[in-house]
């Protein structure tokens, strides 16, 4: 209970995080502070550990050093404790992982009803904002499968959203999208980070990220390389390893 | 025409143990459900406790034959000084080889669903069970809807096997029939067909059943 406003005011910290699977070491010392109204992205090369990194965040992996903290409390080892406080983390991924039994409009209703326990009307009207905010109204009694997907990486955004979290997690959100679809996601990014939503976006769309980052991390072999202001990073970066990466994934957009 | 007229003659007796055999059948069925579901929970545990006695049961009971267990519970327990009429032993020995079947059914079922429904359900603040209650379940009781059919039929069949325990269901009947009047082929031939048309109906059911469920999602 400890902390003023400055501690209200992170959002997720961690302290010198260590995760490996098995002998692979993945995580090797990671310290990150994210700020209330932040869009920070991570980027750098496959392996690099960034995914692992924000499933850190909301314990869906386990660490094994080091601390991570939401709202000023460490992440608990008790499943209801923990189930309580990811209701504060929303998380999208990269293959959506939209519940296919469920319309667009029960994916969302779903846990504000069920896991926050609000009436079902409120539920609803949420919803029927959200499903506005994504531009999917006319969609809200259509199964997953019948949606682009695009469609329904905005559905699975729209369903974190409903349980009004902290802060939002992105991993690689149009990673798995056709080119033609990614921008119809990237605008509904885009219009929350406008709106002064807390993010953390783990990216490959470099350009995207310079537009709406308030902070980038370089992240390489478990370690965070470089952080600073976009435009910084992505003009003058400091480290030669940022610079190459940089420089290889302008390259090939 | 001979034939229909001693089916027509024997008909009412059979029909009686055929009556017994679906009693037989649905217990196995309800009581296996139950048994499946507990041991299928267990089975996907991490927890050793939970893990290794589900896992010793169905090793143990795929792996012996049938008629094996019945004779056990029927006439190995009374050494142990636990006797039990035809009726409860039989369903018991049913239920418990359906059980181990139901188990596997349930668990493949269950870990067919990819691990991203449990990650978003969790990432929504659900606990584990509450995800499986109303995530993984719904899901995967569609996929089982077959492989349990199958199983269903198979009991419905194997349930044949408690004649040796003087159990009176369908082949029992038939039995008594052909040793007082010898007319083995014929009554043999009219039980077979009994099976096959409560087999036959039973696939029927489920193939509807199966298409209801297909329409959504």
């Amino acid at each position: 209970m400890s902390g003023g406003m400055s501690e209200q005011n992170i959002v997720v910290r961690a302290l010198d995080v260590h995760k490996a699977f098995g002998a692979l070491r993945v995580l090797e010392g990671v310290t990150v502070e994210i700020d209330r109204g932040e869009v920070l992205a991570i980027i750098g090369p496959s392996g690099s550990g960034k995914s692992t990194l924000l499933r850190c965040f909301n314990g869906l992996e386990e660490i094994q050093g080091g601390s991570v903290e939401i709202l000023g409390t460490p992440l608990s080892l008790k499943p209801r404790r923990l189930a309580k406080q990811r209701e504060k983390l929303g998380m999208v991924f990269q293959r959506f992982h939209l519940f296919p039994h469920l319309t667009a409009f029960q994916n969302i209703i779903e846990a504000p009803i069920h896991v926050k326990g609000v009436s079902r009307k409120e539920a609803e009207r949420i919803a029927y904002e959200l499903l506005d905010k994504v531009g999917l109204r006319d969609k809200a009694n259509v199964y997953p499968s019948q949606l682009s997907g695009g469609q329904q990486q905005r559905v699975a955004i729209a369903r974190a959203l409903a349980m009004e979290p902290d802060v939002l997690l992105l991993d690689e959100p149009t990673s798995a999208l056709d080119p033609e679809l990614v921008g119809e996601v990237l605008q509904v990014i885009q219009q929350l980070a406008q709106e002064g939503m807390t993010m953390v976006l783990v990216t490959h769309e470099m350009a995207f990220a310079r537009k709406v980052a308030d902070r980038v991390i370089f992240m390489e072999g478990g370690v965070i390389v470089e952080e600073g202001a976009p435009e910084e990073m992505f003009t003058r970066a400091k480290s030669p390893r940022t610079r190459q990466f940089l420089q290889q994934v302008m390259h090939e957009e | 025409m001979q034939f229909v007229n001693y089916a027509i003659e024997y008909l009412p007796l059979l029909l009686r143990g055929a009556l017994v055999t679906l009693e037989l059948t649905a217990l196995g069925v309800l009581f296996g459900l139950v048994l499946g579901v507990i041991a299928a929970l267990g089975r996907i545990s991490h927890f050793w406790l939970f893990n290794v006695p589900a896992r010793l049961y169905t090793w143990i009971i795929r792996g012996t034959p049938l008629l094996v267990q019945i004779l056990i519970i029927y006439v190995g327990l009374p050494s142990l000084g636990i006797t039990l009429p035809p009726f409860p032993a039989a369903v018991i020995a049913l239920s418990i080889n359906s059980g181990a079947y139901i188990t596997e059914i349930i668990r493949a079922g269950i870990q067919s669903i990819d691990v991203g429904q449990m990650e978003a359900s969790l990432s929504l603040g659900m606990t584990y069970g509450k995800a499986m209650r109303r995530i993984i379940f719904p899901q995967a009781y569609r996929r089982l809807l077959p492989p349990l059919v199958n199983e269903f039929v198979a009991l419905l069949k194997d349930s044949s096997l408690v004649s040796v325990i003087s159990m009176e269901e369908l082949l029992r009947r038939g039995q008594e029939i052909y040793t007082a009047n010898f007319k083995q082929m014929q009554t043999l031939i009219l039980v077979g067909i009994l099976y096959l048309i409560m087999t036959s109906i039973f696939v029927l059911v489920a193939n509807r059943l199966e298409k209801r469920l297909a329409v959504r999602g």
